[in-house]
């Protein structure tokens, strides 16, 4: 499982253009990185296309930090298994 | 160009175009398709259906949803029988929807399942007609009555955009206006029966309102709704429906590129090298033939999004010329154009046969610009007839026919338009959504912590939204409330409990006007003679810090 986290934390800067290593996991990522909607639909893609976890798009509410979305990823990956 | 009426275009296209495509959307993994003689038919089930619940010519009547055909259809059946639309924006917060109802004075609303709970209480509401539940029923309830008589100068729309006071303003377009707009840019690109758009911006919005759905639908065009916003779901769309032309933001593009540069370099230096090569001898084509073979250099990449583009539309907020570049150099156009709601939306725009990077375009045929003290005017057929039940904010912007549109720029020997600047301080988010800062400041005022507050735009340095702006906050503790409550009045308490409450104030905004930095003043703000806060000082102030 840290394996996975530590691949979503890459993923994430990847698609936010920030270095992974500036990315607190508990910081808002709306607020201290600048993502918008249509960036975090782009991060709910990413988890898609390397995870094959299919994350609707309404869960973006429930997203705040890195941590959220390493929860929801862990939490659907249980979900499928 | 004669004007006609949306009613006209109805009737019109429902014999015209009769079983081809009018919409599609993907459901349960299968697109379901609604054919312009079923477009025709729900309307007009829509429109006995309204008769029966007592609209009337005038009366307004709400639409919210996220895209989808019924919307299309909403639209066409409130317009054509003589009614006015009111397009809800399904991004905006409950307070936001229910204020906009009260007041535009709507009847009813047809509205999605999915955004049913925002409104079903909202005051003023006669009826609410359900998208998912009410819809199939309407198609029996077709008869050939079309509602009432429709002149070109009816109002056909009111379309709220984000307000100074708290409250929205109504833009409120006639069908000359909105058909005027639609006509000149179906003419201006030449698109018809065989084209395919994907739709993906928000349709209340008039830029895919207009571009994006009246336009394909005026030419007998087909319009797919994107199942997700995903970008790869996107593209999955694209291909599957041969998507030929896609209405877009700067963001939607930067995000495209940013997928296709991923891909390059996940395969490799030897593949980097070979997609530099490509890249480099199309610039040498396009610099000394002026011929573009991107498109035959690219093949790889056009085919993966489909092969069947003929251009990409961006409007909402400026696209960065490199961008613009890049896709060029592969073959794939994008057109820029300039506008806003209250102008139906477009007063500019690039052409294929002349897109220049930088400008957005000459003035669309019928409307004139001009520069006056810097600041761009225009008139036209696509020119609002003012805000709803708000004259004085009307006479502000409309003076003599012209609109003063708050954008600076200038007109370049050959008419182009290129846009510097902007007269009022809206800031404008990377996704081209407006945010007004007296609007935010309204809010952050009712904060018990804050006496007073000033919002300004942060450009963004760096990251993906590099070049956009962003909300900020420069917020004044009310030390008085803190000494009352008997909280600490010591620096970081303050700010913590302002961070707080700006937090909470976030989470009831729609994402693009979310406050992303803040500031706690102690000292006085800089005040003109009238009490208001200077903010360009403010501004100022806060540039030479963010530079520390």
């Amino acid at each position: 499982m840290a394996e996975i986290e530590q691949e979503i934390k890459e993923m994430v800067a990847k698609i936010i253009k920030v270095d992974e290593r500036m990315i607190k996991p508990d910081a808002n990522i709306f607020i201290e990185y600048g993502v918008d909607s249509l960036l975090g639909v782009e991060i709910l893609a990413g988890l898609d296309k390397k995870f094959g976890l299919d994350i609707p798009e309404e869960k973006l509410k429930e997203i705040k930090t890195l941590n959220d979305i390493i929860r929801i990823a862990k939490e659907t990956i249980s979900k499928k298994a | 160009m004669e004007t006609i009426t949306l009613k006209d275009v109805l009737i019109r296209n429902t014999q015209k175009f009769g079983d081809n495509l009018a919409f599609q959307i993907k459901r349960d993994d299968k697109y379901v398709g609604y054919s312009y003689s079923d477009v025709g038919k729900y309307a007009r089930g829509l429109i006995a259906q309204l008769k029966n619940l007592g609209i009337q010519k005038g009366d307004k009547v709400a639409i919210l949803s996220e895209n989808r055909p019924e919307w299309g259809i909403s639209y066409l059946a409130v317009t054509a029988m003589g009614a006015v639309a009111v397009p809800l924006d399904s991004l905006g917060a409950e307070y936001d929807l229910k204020g906009i109802i009260a007041h535009s004075d709507s009847k009813g609303i047809i509205v999605s399942d999915k955004f049913l709970v925002l409104v079903k209480d909202a005051p003023g509401l006669k009826f609410i007609i359900s998208m998912d539940k009410d819809f199939e029923a309407l198609k029996q309830k077709a008869s050939d009555d079309h509602g009432f008589d429709v002149k070109a100068d009816d109002l056909a729309a009111i379309v709220y955009t984000s307000g100074t006071t708290g409250i929205p303003k109504g833009v409120m377009l006639t069908h000359k206006n909105i058909m005027s707009n639609v006509m000149t840019g179906a003419a201006l690109f030449e698109f018809g029966p065989s084209d395919m758009f994907l739709s993906v911006l928000p349709i209340h919005h008039m830029f895919e309102c207009v571009a994006g759905f009246l336009a394909p639908f005026y030419q007998g065009a087909r319009i797919t709704y994107a199942e997700s916003l995903k970008s790869f779901k996107l593209i999955q769309n694209m291909v599957e429906t041969h998507t030929t032309i896609l209405i877009g933001v700067p963001m939607l593009y930067q995000l495209f590129y940013d997928g296709i540069m991923r891909e390059v370099d996940e395969k490799g230096p030897f593949f980097r090298t070979v997609f530099n090569i490509l890249a480099f001898t199309s610039w040498l084509f396009r610099s000394f033939f002026r011929i573009n073979i991107g498109r035959l250099l690219f093949g790889t990449v056009h085919k993966k999004l489909g092969g069947s583009f003929r251009f990409w539309v961006s409007g909402g907020a400026a696209i960065d010329p490199d961008l613009l570049h890049s896709f060029d150099l592969m073959g794939l156009t994008i057109i820029q154009g300039y506008g806003l709601t209250e102008s139906s939306p477009v007063i500019s725009a690039c052409t294929l046969e002349d897109n220049r990077y930088g400008s957005v375009g000459r003035p669309i045929p019928g409307v004139s610009v001009k520069i006056v003290n810097g600041e761009i005017l225009a008139t036209g057929p696509n020119i609002m007839q003012g805000y709803y039940k708000m004259k004085e904010e009307t006479d502000k912007i409309l003076m003599e026919g012209w609109l003063y549109t708050g954008d600076v720029g200038y007109l370049d020997k050959d008419g182009y338009l290129y846009i510097t600047g902007r007269i009022k301080d809206v800031i404008i988010s990377s996704s081209g959504l407006n945010v007004y800062p007296d609007e935010i400041e309204f809010e952050l005022n009712k904060i018990p912590y804050i006496k007073e507050s000033c919002v300004i735009g942060r450009k963004v340095k760096s990251g993906i939204k590099k070049g956009s702006e962003e909300v900020f906050a420069v917020a004044a503790p009310n030390i008085e409330y803190f000494e009352k409550m008997g909280l600490s009045i010591e620096e970081n308490s303050v700010h913590n409990a302002i961070y707080d409450s700006i937090q909470e104030l976030n989470e009831k905004l729609p994402m693009y006007k979310r406050i992303s930095g803040m500031e706690v003043r102690f000292s006085e703000f800089p005040k003109t003679s009238t009490r208001k806060i200077k903010r360009y000082i403010v501004r100022k102030e806060m540039e030479e810090l963010w530079q520390r």
